[in-house]
């Protein structure tokens, strides 16, 4: 026979007793003071949740609950339930710090090799359609928002640009209607970029600091062609989708400023992959102007020009530049060890 | 502690009983089963987590009780993971769309934040009798979000009395069981709050500031310094607010002849722990949060007490229906969830 003290919550109201309840051959009696109040069968009570440090309540046939004072209580039944299993599992130093190297594991080979694995075959199933629409949409807010301003070049320059881009892509067997080149102004200084649908944009300084020897400017538009080749927009944002979704849900629970903090730990990240991409970008350049029988120093003298005027910038924009792409002596040497 | 009020009532003290590093265990497993099961299992963790919380609140003897099924927290945490998907997708892929979705979550967050409310307090219950919140949607869209508007057209000097006529909105529509609850908040306790708070952020800054004046160009360590100092002194002001509302709050707070509230939450201790709750979640990546949570509610606890009346003893039962969990799970993906404790 079983017999202990608690609290005895009636199903209809509010009030709360202080009962004995004894459990004997299947049958629960519950006394208050001497007298038995209530008498059910054991085999239609419902024990509730079984939580660390907290007793284990039962729910009687009549609704009313029964909460013993004693935490470590256990009710007699046939089969182990769940919440008394994940009560044991979560009573266990060991078997918590090991879960929680795994955890740590898990997380970073997901963000090392799962994430960009990922994103790689996710840009190549998503239709075309959605770099398009990407790609348009970029260019109008950047357009839109006078991140740039509409070229100031004179035509015979942009002609000039223009024949020599679409020669690059004749060359290197690389279909016309997938590529299009763009001239715009940025205050910023001389910069190229590739968007989703293939666009390259040109700034007008990258074409004046060229202007001398448009070699090195075909190297760098190879560079944005590796860029649009691998799809690397594409996959830049569906790299941020996966990370901003999965830190949402994992770190959701967070106030705010904790999790703002943390927040900015994820873009570093991103940009850590935002460098393997400018890696591969180089590789692109380097092989193409090898394929096309073109000396290579033609990108590494590109970088070169660009790093004179970034250095002369100012360091606040050199730190900037360099931290979302590789170091730019490294990206220099890269091609020696080609 | 039961000592005599003079309305009959008795004070009672909240006994907080849940330990920092067993709810880390329990938290660290139902993370990980909620890892294994690609999140599935994430809608129950979430009902034991909070099962374990409420399992080690105690008044007078009696614990509170989390009455939210997995399955509806499941549902609404699917559509949430969906709605949240495509607000990422449309941020990113399409930059032009993101302004007018913006628009969208905030024309939506006050009737998110009543779904909300609504939910967690219709899944509290205390002594079988449930929580509840009796605002409607209407005047959540007046109180969210039309006067915010209003008190930053006023260049900020309305807003301690938008802030006033927000937490009126919020605890003078809770529910216990059938039973409104009263608050008698005085606006001009919001003005005196505010201006004390951005006096305890102007007066350092204006010590500090003069000192290192002129050094900001020649030494970035001095300018990222005193950036983070001025966060710190930020934070520091924010928490004198929140000390002298919370405590404002709770003492206007009254269910008549049923129960009422006491708070007299101290600033240095409430800091240190807010402040070192912070720091513990940075440094350890957030692994630390199921810690930081429980040293957070034993001194908000410990400055609490609850007058009951006799007539706690008199209420009948709530039924059981079921609430959805949309709005809850929605607003707590979109950072919009409220805490009451």
């Amino acid at each position: 026979m079983i017999q202990i003290s608690g609290l005895y919550q009636s199903a209809t109201s509010s009030r709360v007793d202080e009962v004995v309840l004894s459990l004997k051959e299947g049958v629960i009696l519950i006394r208050s003071g001497d007298a038995i109040s209530e008498q059910f069968n054991y085999s239609s009570c419902k024990i509730n949740s079984t939580l660390p440090g907290v007793p284990t309540s039962i729910t009687l046939p009549n609704g009313a609950v029964f909460t013993p004072h004693t935490t470590g209580f256990k009710w007699p039944a046939k089969k182990q339930r769940w919440s008394e299993l994940l009560n044991q599992l979560e009573s266990k130093w060991h078997l918590v710090l090991a879960s929680v190297a795994a955890l740590i594991l898990c997380v970073f080979l997901f963000i090392q090799s799962g994430v960009p694995l990922l994103s790689k075959y996710i840009a190549l199933w998503l239709p075309s359609s959605v770099s398009e629409v990407m790609g348009k949409q970029t260019l109008l807010a950047l357009d839109k928002l006078h991140v740039f301003e509409v070229s100031s070049l004179e035509q015979r320059k942009q002609e000039e640009v223009r024949a020599r881009w679409d020669r690059l892509l004749a060359q290197s067997d690389l279909s016309i209607t997938g590529y299009s080149l763009r001239f715009r102004s940025w205050s910023n200084g001389p910069n190229a970029l590739a968007l989703a649908d293939g666009t390259v944009i040109v700034t007008d300084s990258l074409v004046k600091l060229m202007a001398e020897d448009l070699r090195q400017l075909d190297a760098i538009l190879l560079h944005e062609i590796g860029h649009i080749e691998n799809r690397h927009v594409l996959q830049a944002a569906i790299r941020s989708t996966i990370i901003t979704t999965l830190y949402t849900l994992i770190l959701g629970d967070l106030d705010g400023i904790a999790e703002s903090i943390l927040g900015s730990g994820v873009s570093l990240i991103d940009l850590a992959f935002s460098r393997d991409m400018e890696r591969e970008a180089d590789e692109y350049a380097y092989q193409s102007l090898k394929n096309l029988g073109r000396p290579m120093y033609d990108f590494s003298d590109a970088l070169k020009t660009l790093k004179e005027v970034y250095e002369v910038d100012g360091e606040s924009d050199h730190w900037q530049y360099l931290s979302s792409h590789p170091d730019i002596d490294q990206r220099i040497q890269a091609q020696s060890e080609d | 502690m039961d000592v005599s009020n003079k309305n009959d009532g008795t004070l009672k003290d909240i006994i907080f009983t849940a330990g920092k590093w067993q709810y880390f265990k329990l938290w660290v497993v139902n993370m990980v089963l909620s890892i294994l099961s690609l999140g599935i299992y994430s809608a129950w963790a979430k009902v034991r987590n909070t099962q374990y919380i409420y399992g080690h609140t105690l008044v007078d003897g009696v614990r509170l009780e989390y009455l939210a099924q997995p399955l509806q927290i499941l549902k609404g945490r699917i559509v949430a993971l969906l709605l949240l998907l495509s607000y990422i997708v449309c941020t990113i892929f399409f930059p032009l769309f993101s302004a007018l979705i913006s628009l969208i979550i905030y024309a939506v967050y006050p009737l998110l934040m009543v779904k909300a409310l609504r939910f967690n307090l219709r899944h509290t219950s205390y002594r079988k009798v449930r929580f509840g919140f009796s605002g409607s949607t209407k005047s959540a869209y007046f109180n969210f979000l039309l006067l915010p508007i209003l008190g930053t057209l006023s260049l900020g000097l309305a807003m301690p009395w938008v802030l006033f006529r927000i937490n009126q909105f919020i605890y003078g529509n809770l529910l216990y069981g059938d039973k409104k609850f009263e608050i008698n908040i005085k606006c001009r306790v919001f003005y005196k709050a505010v201006i004390i708070s951005i006096i305890s952020f102007l007066v350092p800054i204006a010590v500090i500031a003069p000192l290192l004046w002129g050094s900001f160009s020649d030494n970035p360590i001095i300018l990222i310094g005193s950036i983070y100092a001025s966060y710190f002194i930020a934070f520091l002001a924010f928490s004198v607010y929140s000390v002298l509302i919370r405590n404002h709050i709770v003492n206007s707070l009254e269910v008549k002849d049923i129960m009422s509230f006491k708070s007299n939450l101290g600033f240095g201790r409430y800091f240190w722990t807010v402040f070192s709750n912070l720091i513990m979640i940075i440094f350890s990546v957030g692994l630390l949060f199921p810690v930081a949570r429980v040293r957070m509610l034993s001194v908000l606890y410990s400055a609490t007490q609850v007058v009951l009346y006799p007539g706690i003893e008199e209420l009948s039962s709530s039924s059981n229906e079921l609430d959805s969990a949309l709005g809850e799970e929605v607003s707590s993906f979109f950072d919009a969830g409220l805490s009451l404790s």
